[in-house]
């Protein structure tokens, strides 16, 4: 009955229903779709990340953290050909690799300068990094034979080298004595995990060799296919390797990307402020409709107060008018908001072109963000029912003889 | 009776035992002489590079030039208690005064930096203000106690005769795993080191010598690097002073800040 009369209430003014309901469609719409888009940017950023850069998780020893800045060398994993092996051996896991990283002395023969080195098993970070390509600025990624070098695009510019000419490398050894060797530049780099000035890439053998370090890495890189899992695959590995006496640690993309995790956090209050701003005006519009309302109708609540309608029932409807306005416009701003992310998924999604100076572009495919979509459809009722107390309350205590005289 | 016949012929069997020894033994025929071992020829080498420089300060000009061209000048005293233990303070340019360098031991090397009032221990391979010579190299002269050498033979540099030494490092740990060190036969001053590394490639030449005649060891040292065409870093001694005694507190780490 409530509601039945709640309904034909909102329906008398029309135009001004719908302009309310189409404020509140816009401003639901917004939040759940930019929700939804921030959603979609998450997984295909970090989808990209750990096939580009990082992998799905990394396992390092458990100083690395610690001493993996001043002595990179001594927090290595030993046997690292036999732990790769098994690790691949997990369900769940595609692929996995060594990577070593170093310092040293660069030259070019006319100009030297330090790097931090990152020695990769090639065929390793091929099957696990299926993206890696997209970070090559110029020239190729590593191959399997022996004497390829990778620059980031900055240090090859400051080294003033070109694809093929050669480089001399000059490293402190495990056991401390200096060591050299020769390689010629194959690719130039640039990501945004590493520093484009001093980064260098080299075969994990090479490195190897040249450091003295024979089967030692410093972590073993990790793919999974399913985004989803990785999770459970990083508790998974976890048990795996608590066997092992050797201390291990385990850091997952959110943490091997330290910006990732910022950026999305940002983002996410930036539209949850946007959201309650376009709450606030949509709150404002809800309650100019029902002040309006009250004022209009002040005859009409004199009548029903006159034949013995209590306060609470006439402060209830004005409640349950406002809820409805609040509930078809958030049930229609979800559904709008659902269809338009749908259609924006079939056709592909939103295609970012790469940054200046960097070769990575990314397609966002919006997807559903179930705390986003919540907020949005819940919010805009919660408002409604605030904005409407008022006019409500003022409904409930007008005296029926006031109401019946005013004109 | 021994006949002059067979007296020759015993002298012959002689003189060719003999030789056949220092054949075997590896050492020139016209070293024979002095019969100096490749170590104590190194020895000699190493004491005239020293020139005592126990208790004593030593400052000089650091040269670094670049593309051929003089790119920047340093200025350091150098405090010795012995070779182990140097303090390096830097004196100009203004922007690395108070900078330091500590040797506080074999292969306990500390870097002040003034700015940051911090030390960092650093590698004996670093590189020394960012030239040519690294830690170890300046500091630590004497090769003798971190590498076995053997002579490889006398050839002409500089147009005199000198031993051709090669240096293996004892250990891994090393900065150089060779290296090939020629020394003047006339009165064992250092000539030339062509150090390698452990892949068996040059890194790095340093020419020694001396600024006057009357200087018994050298005092100007060149280190060109084969990483770059046209670099060098030169070192001038320019003024010894002997009979300096520091007190121990000076060559500690912990003392480095204090001062």
């Amino acid at each position: 009955m409530l509601f039945q009369l709640a309904g034909k209430n909102i329906w008398r003014n029309r135009r001004r229903t719908l302009l309310t309901e189409t404020s509140i469609v816009f401003g639901v719409l917004v939040i759940i779709g930019s929700g939804n888009f921030i959603n979609g940017m998450q997984r295909d950023w970090a989808g990209f990340e750990i096939n580009a850069n990082t992998g799905a998780f990394q396992i390092e020893h458990h100083d690395y953290q610690a001493l993996g800045k001043s002595e990179p060398l001594l927090v290595t994993l030993e046997n690292s050909a036999k732990l790769v092996e098994s690790l691949s051996r997990i369900p769940g896991i595609r692929s996995a690799y060594g990577k070593l990283n170093f310092s040293g002395m660069v030259s070019s023969g006319h100009k030297s300068t330090f790097f931090d080195g990152q020695a990769v098993d090639v065929a390793g970070q091929r099957k696990t990094l299926t993206r890696q390509e997209d970070l090559i600025i110029s020239g190729r990624p590593l191959a399997d034979a022996p004497g390829g070098i990778i620059l980031g695009a900055d240090l090859a510019d400051t080294l003033d080298i070109r694809i093929g000419d050669p480089v001399t490398i000059v490293v402190r050894t495990f056991y401390g004595g200096l060591n050299l060797t020769y390689g010629t530049l194959v690719g130039t780099k640039n990501g945004r995990h590493f520093p484009s000035s001093t980064y260098l890439e080299m075969p994990l053998s090479d490195a190897q060799k040249l450091l003295r370090v024979n089967d030692r890495v410093s972590q073993i890189v990790v793919g999974a296919d399913d985004f989803d899992s990785i999770s459970a695959l990083m508790q998974r590995t976890a048990a795996v390797l608590r066997n092992d006496k050797t201390g291990y640690a385990i850091r997952g993309y959110p943490e091997l990307i330290p910006i990732y995790a910022q950026a999305i956090a940002s983002f996410k209050v930036i539209s949850v402020v946007v959201g309650l701003v376009l709450l606030l005006l949509v709150g404002g519009g809800i309650g100019n409709v029902m002040a309006m309302a009250v004022m209009e109708r002040k005859r009409e609540i004199g009548t029903l107060r006159a034949l013995g309608m209590e306060k609470n029932h006439l402060r209830r409807l004005f409640l349950v008018e406002g809820l409805m306005i609040g509930g078809i416009g958030a049930t229609v701003g979800l559904l709008a908001a659902s269809a338009l992310t749908g259609l924006i998924a079939a056709h592909g999604g939103i295609h970012l072109p790469p940054a200046p100076g960097t070769s990575q572009s990314l397609n966002i495919i919006p997807r559903m963000d179930l705390w986003m979509s919540g907020f949005g459809f819940l919010m805009p009722l919660l408002v409604s029912v605030i904005a409407a107390w008022w006019p409500a309350s003022i409904s409930a205590n007008l005296s029926p003889v006031e109401a019946l005289t005013e004109t | 009776m021994r006949t002059p016949q067979k007296i020759g012929a015993h002298a012959a069997r002689s003189l060719l035992l003999v030789v056949t020894l220092l054949l075997t033994a590896g050492i020139p025929l016209d070293s024979a002489a002095e019969q100096l071992t490749p170590l104590q020829i190194l020895d000699r080498a190493d004491d005239k590079w020293e020139l005592n420089l126990r208790n004593a300060t030593v400052e000089l000009e650091f040269l670094v030039y670049r593309e051929n061209a003089l790119r920047k000048t340093y200025r350091m005293i150098l405090k010795y208690q012995d070779t182990d233990h140097v303090l390096v303070e830097t004196i100009f340019p203004p922007r690395n005064e108070g900078e330091k360098m500590l040797q506080a031991g074999r292969r306990n090397y500390w870097l002040f930096l003034p700015n940051i009032n911090r030390a960092v221990r650093v590698s004996e391979s670093n590189s020394l203000s960012n030239s040519d010579f690294s830690n170890t190299d300046l500091l630590s002269p004497r090769l003798s106690n971190e590498y076995v050498p053997k002579l490889l033979g006398i050839e002409k540099l500089y147009g005199d005769e000198a031993y051709k030494l090669e240096l293996t490092a004892q250990n891994e740990s090393t900065p150089y795993a060779r290296i090939i060190y020629w020394v003047r036969k006339a009165d064992y001053f250092p000539l030339r080191r062509d150090y390698y590394t452990f892949s068996q490639q040059l890194l790095k030449r340093l020419d020694m010598k001396a600024s006057s005649p009357d200087m018994s060891g050298p005092d100007t040292f060149v280190m060109s690097s084969v990483l770059e065409q046209d670099k060098k870093t030169v070192i001038r001694y320019l003024k010894r002073t002997p009979g300096k005694a520091f007190p121990a507190e000076t060559f500690r780490e912990s003392a480095l800040m204090k001062r």
